[in-house]
């Protein structure tokens, strides 16, 4: 299990690599001068041509890039804010409680919303029930989120004015946000627990157990909902790691102070500095979210942590037995 | 059943670790002469509207709170509460005295200045006229002024008492005086900068002005305390506090629902949405702001005036004010705006005339119309704009394929001489007069002669613009400027701009800042 954490994790090194070097050749082809385009069409030639060095640019690329790289590993060092000239890590850590905040409320919202309503579609099948879940479900997909979410503040907060419309300040302020982010979300859990509970449903030892006299209740919550949970579960992950990056809208909407919002402020006023620290530090965050899934998986069932332990193993024993066959054909 | 305990203990943990997320930062509030960073999590108490709390959204969070640091209008919008200028604007954009209290000029090139006494910095320490020498200096070497103060000699400027500061000029120049009154050339403490590094000067102000740092919360408000030993009495509220909403409709919103006091930059849609809305008011008022059509004076068939002048004649400007900008600001009429010091209305004008416009075309050697481009940045007005222009340009024969570039292109573009006719706008920083020289005279570069104009004939008003120091004379020279240029039409304008700021109907004494950096010292609740 922990070599396969390892394993993991050194993989890890070329995919974080290769979204560094995405991120550089994307803002290196990006129109225009940045210094110039930080300064405006009234800043003078000297100002540019010395902006252009105090922000590195005419140094080489690759020179730039390998510059960033050891300063990501050795220092964890995301450079420095073109507008603020403060280190963009420490930015980032400061607004990123907010945004694992905002996705989380999210996910309970969309988990809680999501394995209930695929329960009741599953287990009524092409009922009246059903159909109205999967209504439910087409219509969150369908609704882009920042629509729904201006939406919801003119409906709430003001035609109703039951809620404050934007800011961070106090639990009625998460309401909307998680709300607007949590119908897409729970729209996808939702499929994905209906789908996944059809077929678990329809297994021998359901009906074992139906036929020992177990509960319905108990037949669908503990034998089929928990061997229905692990595609599920895989879903709840990619939505967590997706929510990180993907409540940038939700959070410029609302005016929520998360990483998000910092990303989009800093596209709108081209700091690439920050854009890049920023989709870094959400590469990392969602690697780490995809393998805590994968952790989970073995804890989930069993089977699938023997599956890691086997493999070790297997590969082991392989390793043996081909030593051996090769050292048999060598006596022979 | 124990996987499922197992998931419930993991559930628990992710809630307990979110509540983590939520305890409030430790205070961080900021003392001039703390070491303490002023940077918190933005997670405490609710910045709700209160009698002594004037709470504020405005479009962006500044970049710093040094007095002589990035010059951009989010920065100067907080940092001059906290900061003051020598000399400052008012809403007339006349010059006023500020930390001096008043100013003599000794010859036409030396000004003594009478530094106000018993004036503090937030720090509690005297500001005196050592300070200002260091201010002034130190505004110029951080370079966020431009060229602002490279009119003055500093070798022979400086501190010529405990409250007196003489300043010498390189050479006569009529408009220093509102040089002196950009926002990046504030007061600051010499000793306090002395003993600090910028970084910890950007988030560290220590100011003269009415108001001083409470707290720093990133990314999401500025709060802003009353400063008790301020020099003027003032009626200001005893908090400011400044909430950074990049959206221009959720400025809106928030001023809609009550949730903010004041709301910047609100736009023209909204505005008139919001002036049909009884609990709200809306202070329209002038800005520096005008969009304009410039000519590359490089390409052959745009240095013919003539053709100008036809393009201009060819245009309804009327629709466009309508369309684009839901009937707010007003129709250009002069290439500064209305609330520049200096604006004359006396000059030529050019209305809605397609068979002038056509004359005019084939005296200048297009009898069948000619083809161009008309160029724009993805700024969404601006494009509308170069769709309406194109219609009414072909109904006089001229061909205009509308290019749309990205900003960044759009400069590089711009700086290399390929576009045709473009729209762009340009802003009188200084609110003086002045700005036509950067505009028009042939030795500015490309940053402000946007369109490679050259005439030695304008040239030589625009010098003499800047030795008149007899105001009346000045404007008088101004104006022949301006009268040169409508002649000329090296740009056509296009539209004035305004501010408009959203207020809750308690709100009194805001008066509008044709810069966009409205003071709220004396902002009070009804």
């Amino acid at each position: 299990m922990y070599k396969y954490i390892l394993k993991r994790l050194l993989m890890m090194v070329p995919v974080l690599l290769g979204v560094i070097m995405v991120i550089f050749i994307i803002i290196e082809i990006t129109p225009g001068d940045p210094a110039r385009i930080m300064l405006g069409e009234s800043a003078t030639e000297e100002a540019v041509a010395r902006m252009r060095e105090e922000m590195g640019l005419n140094r080489n690329i690759v020179v730039r890039f390998l510059d960033y790289v050891r300063g990501v590993v050795l220092r964890f060092d995301f450079g420095t804010s073109y507008r603020t000239k403060q280190p963009v890590i420490g930015e980032i850590i400061s607004r990123f409680p907010t945004t694992f905040k905002l996705a989380g409320l999210t996910t309970i919202i969309s988990v809680v919303m999501g394995i209930s309503l695929g329960i009741v579609s599953a287990t009524k099948q092409y009922t009246i029930f059903d159909s109205l879940a999967t209504g439910i479900a087409l219509f969150g997909v369908s609704i882009p989120n920042f629509w729904q979410g201006l939406m919801s503040i003119i409906i709430f907060s003001i035609w109703l004015r039951w809620l404050p419309a934007s800011g961070s300040y106090g639990p009625e302020y998460w309401i909307l946000p998680a709300a607007t982010l949590g119908t897409s979300a729970s729209a996808v859990i939702m499929r994905m627990t209906r789908s996944s509970l059809l077929e678990v449903i329809r297994q021998d030892y359901i009906r074992t157990a139906r036929s020992k006299g177990q509960t319905e209740m108990k037949v669908i919550m503990y034998h089929g909902l928990k061997n229905a949970l692990i595609p599920v579960l895989t879903v709840i992950g990619m939505q967590f790691g997706f929510l990180l990056g993907g409540s940038v809208l939700i959070e410029s909407v609302f005016a929520i102070p998360g990483l998000g919002k910092y990303m989009i402020d800093a596209i709108g006023q081209r700091d690439f500095p920050v854009v890049q620290g920023g989709v870094l530090f959400l590469a990392i965050t969602f690697s780490f979210v995809n393998l805590f899934v994968d952790i989970l998986y073995s804890y989930l069932d069993p089977r699938i942590k023997s599956q890691y332990k086997r493999d070790s193993k297997e590969t082991h024993k392989k390793d043996i037995r081909q030593k051996e066959v090769l050292n048999g054909k060598q006596a022979q | 059943m124990k996987k499922i305990s197992l998931l419930l203990v993991l559930v628990l943990l992710f809630v307990s670790l979110m509540s983590g997320c939520s305890q409030p930062a430790a205070p961080t509030t900021a003392a001039p002469t703390t070491a303490a960073p002023t940077t918190a999590a933005p997670t405490t108490a609710p910045p709700a509207p209160a009698k002594d709390k004037l709470v504020i959204a405005m479009g962006a969070a500044p970049s710093e709170l040094d007095g002589n640091g990035k010059n951009d209008s989010p920065s100067l919008q907080v940092r001059l509460q906290m900061y003051e200028t020598l000399v400052a604007l008012d809403e007339s954009m006349n010059i006023i005295p500020a930390i001096a209290e008043s100013w003599e000029y000794k010859d036409e090139s030396t000004l003594v200045f009478k530094i106000r006494e018993g004036v503090k910095f937030h720090d509690g320490t005297e500001l005196k006229a050592s300070d200002v020498a260091f201010s002034l200096i130190r505004g110029d070497q951080m370079g966020y002024v431009g060229n602002n103060l490279k009119v003055i000699d500093f070798e022979k400027s400086g501190a010529t008492g405990d409250y007196e500061y003489t300043m010498v000029l390189k050479f006569p120049f009529a408009p220093v005086l509102s040089a002196l009154t950009v926002g990046a050339a504030a007061m600051v403490s010499e000793a306090y900068v002395g003993d600090h590094d910028l970084d910890f000067l950007a988030r560290n102000p220590n100011g003269t002005g009415p108001y001083m740092l409470k707290e720093w919360f990133e990314g999401d408000r500025i709060e802003l305390v009353k400063f008790d030993d301020y020099w003027e009495e003032t009626k200001g509220v005893k908090e400011l506090v400044f909430r950074f909403i990049p959206e221009a409709a959720n400025r809106a919103i928030e001023i809609e629902v009550g949730g903010v006091d004041i709301a910047y930059e609100i736009s023209p849609n909204d505005t008139l949405r919001l002036q049909g809305d009884p609990k709200v008011q809306v202070a329209v008022g002038n800005n520096l702001s005008t969009v304009y059509i410039g000519f590359n004076y490089t390409k052959e068939n745009l240095q013919d005036k003539r053709v100008r002048q036809a393009v201009s004649w060819a245009l309804d400007l009327d629709p466009i004010v309508e369309a684009v900008y839901f009937g707010l600001g007003s129709q250009g009429k002069n290439l500064i705006a209305p609330s520049v010091w200096g604006y004359s209305e006396n000059v030529p004008q050019y209305g809605y005339d397609p068979e002038k416009a056509k004359q005019l075309l084939a005296d200048a050697g297009y009898p069948n119309g000619m083809t161009t481009k008309i160029w724009t940045s993805n700024n969404q007005q601006r494009m509308d704009i170069a769709e309406i222009m194109q219609n009414q340009l072909a109904a006089v024969g001229i061909t205009a394929e509308v290019e749309v570039i990205e900003w960044g292109n759009f400069l590089v573009a711009l700086q290399n001489k390929e576009l045709d006719i473009y729209l762009l706008g340009i802003s009188a920083s200084t609110g003086d007069g002045d700005a036509l020289y950067n505009q028009f005279h042939s030795t500015s570069p490309f940053s402000g002669n946007t369109g490679y104009y050259q005439n030695a004939e304008l040239d030589a008003l625009l010098e003499q613009s800047r030795l008149e120091t007899d105001p009346v004379e000045r404007a008088k020279v101004l104006e022949k400027v301006q009268q040169f240029v409508m002649e000329e039409l090296p740009w056509i304008p296009v539209w004035h701009g305004v501010n408009s700021t959203g207020l809750g109907l308690d709100v009194e004494g805001f008066v509008n800042s044709p810069s966009g950096t409205h003071i709220l010292k004396n902002v009070h609740f009804k």
